[in-house]
């Protein structure tokens, strides 16, 4: 295998990674950068844990290939606070609202949730589920998630975009 | 400094990013059947971690922006590398695309519309294609290139079987073409899945022109029930031409059920089916006579 | 002995010059809020203001043995050898706050003030012998006389269960068989309920775990090798997503204001339960529905529709 040297900014840091073709970003952002936030969930698309943002967009690390990315711009669930670590409002309503059991799809959802509110500032109930769909969590049953994103309707502007 | 890799694929692969479809094809030309495109990856590297395939290379479409773009010209002309999101968002903004802006919502969760591709979406030849139904009842078209020639096919020749497409290994799917959507058609899709975000059971699409209350002409397909996507022509000659009332419909159903040829597989079972594909059938005929009357009907 | 199982936890609590109090101890924090619930325990023994209690980081060099925080024994069990530790802790620290005070130490209290964000040492209805928990301590470090610290190995006398109790409202669509829950309550028997928001979140978790199981979930094992058909991937071992549950005002959970005696607080806790019963509820949902048991899971829109035609057919003949 030809190994590839790829440029990544990674939560507005930059890096140049030598990869193996066959390389997951999940793995580089994990193994490589220490950013341990998202998760290796199912690893065949059907539980979201994985999910970070390429270029602006939700996508799912464990099916995208590292040197799929080169160039792009990403933002994983360590990026989603400020700098200074004042949490984003999506992160304060998992806490006010206990949306957070054993935490594993919660980098994932909040990441899902900061997503949705980019994009539309006063969700639905049902947007709001629609859009988390593809996040499955085993604790919660979806209630206190739900809840909390839905709190964040029509708050203060989003640190991340 | 080199990555240290935990190796989930244990596939060892050479990886191409082309900037054409020239570049593609030659090199489709050149590695052929060792060789898989990778689009948005969403099916193919699921496929790897099975150890389903084997692929020496991957040519990576992604980067080939004469492969994305969706724009009305003489019709409705889809880039086979253009994210099912951009479709979804193109045919959000007008009912004369409700088909395939229904396959696209339900097609799966957010993030694999942020990811995958139409093409990807098609070129697996799975009969469970969700935007397979709808492009049959639009009666699109697809260009397909190869080094040597770039040829046209009715989207009906392009599913041949289970996972068998017509393209040939050195082959590239570069376009899909909806001709124009005439006036007074009305088009609904629906799918039925264990969960929100799944493959399908069992999907059905409608196309309809309406003179008042006879059925012009119709179109009507269904995916997950046959070796590939299929059109239901027996029903679609019993409806058309015909004044449209619920014994027809409900006549029209009854054939669909007789054509379809579903198996039993993970997802659900040949009776199930069977059982359903009038009841999908009438739903979404009953969508698509709708709007093809301007919403009274 | 047959049908003894080794069950107790160990804890240990210690009491800071600075008035503060940690806790050590091996029990883990699964996502229950099983520590938060020692912190509040410790808090309300001790009398000290709940942002004073904190729980170390441990792991079992530094921690007595905790059989593990399961069975739904963390709060119930785990949080009764946090309570009796500090209980003891407590002791040695009213031992040391009525020398400095001159008030028999059975007569003291200590009791949380937010303004001042100590423990105050208290004789009820005496004005002037109070001090505070971070002078007491404060005052045996320099005068020598150690810290107020102890370590309980406790073993619970009983092994009360909790109750859960579901209603779900399902729906059945008579034409293609497929279900979905409409509506669902949740309702336990947990004692002292310590963490309100995560009990509930418990109990919703069940409900949608549960209606998962009885209508989804299935692990299809090849009858030679064992090995389970899907290969281990989730592909096709579907669990409920966020659109199949019902919406959020569709779905309460309630609390039977119960007490333990033999519990921390009253306490009991709710783990497991929370969806034992919930696939049952809804076989039953669904016989109230179209008067048809099924009674293996998953019910799905197939068994329904194959159930209902052997219930037409059966009817007319």
């Amino acid at each position: 295998m030809k190994n590839h040297t790829i440029n990544l900014t990674v939560n507005g840091e930059e890096h140049e990674i030598l990869v193996e073709p066959n390389a997951l970003l999940v793995n580089v952002l994990r193994d490589e950068l220490g950013l341990t936030g998202t998760k290796y969930g199912c690893g065949t698309g059907q539980c979201a844990a994985c999910t970070v943002l390429v270029n602006g967009e939700s996508v799912l690390s464990c099916l995208t290939l590292a040197v799929a990315v080169d160039g792009a711009d990403i933002v994983s669930i360590e990026g989603v606070a400020r700098p200074d670590g004042t949490l984003d409002p999506v992160q304060e309503a998992f806490l006010d609202h206990s949306a957070i059991q054993c935490g594993f799809c919660t980098p994932a959802m909040v990441m899902m949730g900061r997503d949705l509110l980019n994009k539309n500032r006063d969700p639905s109930e049902p947007e709001i589920r629609e859009h988390i769909k593809g996040n499955l969590c085993r604790c919660t049953g979806y209630t206190s998630i739900v809840r909390a994103i839905k709190s964040c309707a029509q708050k203060r502007e989003p640190q991340t975009e | 400094m080199m990555m240290v890799n935990t190796r989930i694929l244990t596939q060892e692969f050479d990886y191409f990013v082309p900037k054409t479809i020239r570049e593609t094809v030659e090199l489709l030309n050149q590695y052929g059947q060792e060789a898989k495109i990778i689009a948005g990856g969403t099916d193919l590297l699921v496929q790897l971690k099975q150890e389903k395939i084997s692929p020496s290379y991957l040519i990576n479409i992604m980067k080939i922006s004469e492969l994305s773009y969706v724009k009305e010209d003489g019709g409705l002309r889809i880039g086979s590398g253009t994210k099912l999101r951009d479709v979804l968002e193109f045919c959000a903004k007008d009912e004369k695309y409700a088909s395939l802006y229904e396959a696209l919502r339900s097609l799966g969760k957010a993030q694999v519309l942020n990811m995958g591709t139409i093409g990807g979406n098609l070129c697996n030849g799975s009969p469970s294609a969700d935007t397979a139904p709808p492009l049959l009842v639009f009666d699109s078209r697809v260009k397909i290139c190869s080094d040597q020639e770039e040829k046209i096919l009715d989207f009906e020749e392009f599913f041949k079987g289970v996972n068998i497409t017509a393209m040939a290994s050195n082959e590239l799917m570069t376009e899909i073409h909806i001709p124009p959507i005439k006036n007074g058609t009305g088009s609904a899709f629906v799918k039925i899945a264990r969960v929100g975000a799944d493959i399908s059971k069992i999907t059905c699409a409608v196309a309809v022109e309406r003179h008042r209350d006879i059925c012009a002409s119709c179109r009507i397909a269904l995916g997950a029930v046959a070796p590939v996507p299929m059109r239901a022509k027996a029903a679609e000659r019993t409806l058309q031409g015909n004044k449209v009332d619920e014994p027809l419909i409900e006549k029209t159903g009854q054939r669909v059920a007789e054509e379809i040829k579903p198996i039993d597989d993970v997802r659900s079972t040949a009776e199930y089916r069977r059982h359903l594909s009038p009841i999908l059938f009438k739903d979404v005929f009953w969508k698509a006579w709708r709007r093809a009357g301007g919403g009274e009907g | 002995m047959p049908g003894e199982v080794i069950d107790y936890s160990t804890a240990m609590v210690k009491v800071n010059e600075d008035g503060s109090v940690d806790c050590s101890t091996a029990l883990m924090c699964h996502g229950g809020g099983t520590l938060e619930a020692g912190a509040k325990i410790v808090a309300e023994e001790m009398g000290v203001p709940l942002d004073k209690v904190e729980i170390s980081p441990a792991d079992t060099r530094s921690t007595g043995y905790d059989v593990c925080t399961h069975a739904t024994r963390g709060v119930y069990c785990g949080g009764a050898s946090l309570q009796k530790a500090a209980g003891s802790a407590k002791k040695i620290l009213l031992e040391f706050a009525s020398r400095l005070i001159e008030v028999n130490p059975d007569a003291l209290k200590i009791r949380p003030d937010e303004e001042i964000g100590q423990g105050i040492v208290y004789l009820e209805g005496a004005k002037g012998k109070s001090i505070t928990v971070g002078k007491v301590a404060k005052t045996a470090q320099f005068k020598g006389w150690g810290t107020a610290i102890a370590v309980e190995s406790h073993r619970q006398v009983n092994c009360p269960p909790c109750f859960v109790t579901n209603f779900i409202e399902m729906e059945v669509d008579m034409e293609t068989g497929q279900i979905r829950p409409v509506r669902a309550v949740a309702a336990v028997d947990a004692g002292t309920v310590i963490n309100p928001d995560l009990a509930a979140g418990q109990l919703e978790g069940g409900l949608c775990r549960g209606i998962g199981l009885a209508l989804l979930e299935d692990t299809d094992y090849d009858q030679e090798t064992g090995e389970l058909t899907c290969g281990g991937y989730l592909v096709d071992y579907k669990s409920f997503t966020a659109v199949d549950m019902p919406l959020v005002d569709d779905v309460s959970t309630f609390f039977a204001e119960t007490y333990e005696p033999s519990g921390p607080l009253g306490a009991k806790g709710v783990g497991e339960a929370a969806n034992n019963c919930t696939a049952g509820t809804v076989a039953n949902a669904i016989y109230n529905a179209i008067g048809i048991r099924l009674k293996e899971a998953p019910i799905t829109p197939e068994k329904v529709l194959t159930a209902l035609k052997e219930k037409t057919q059966g009817e007319r003949r």
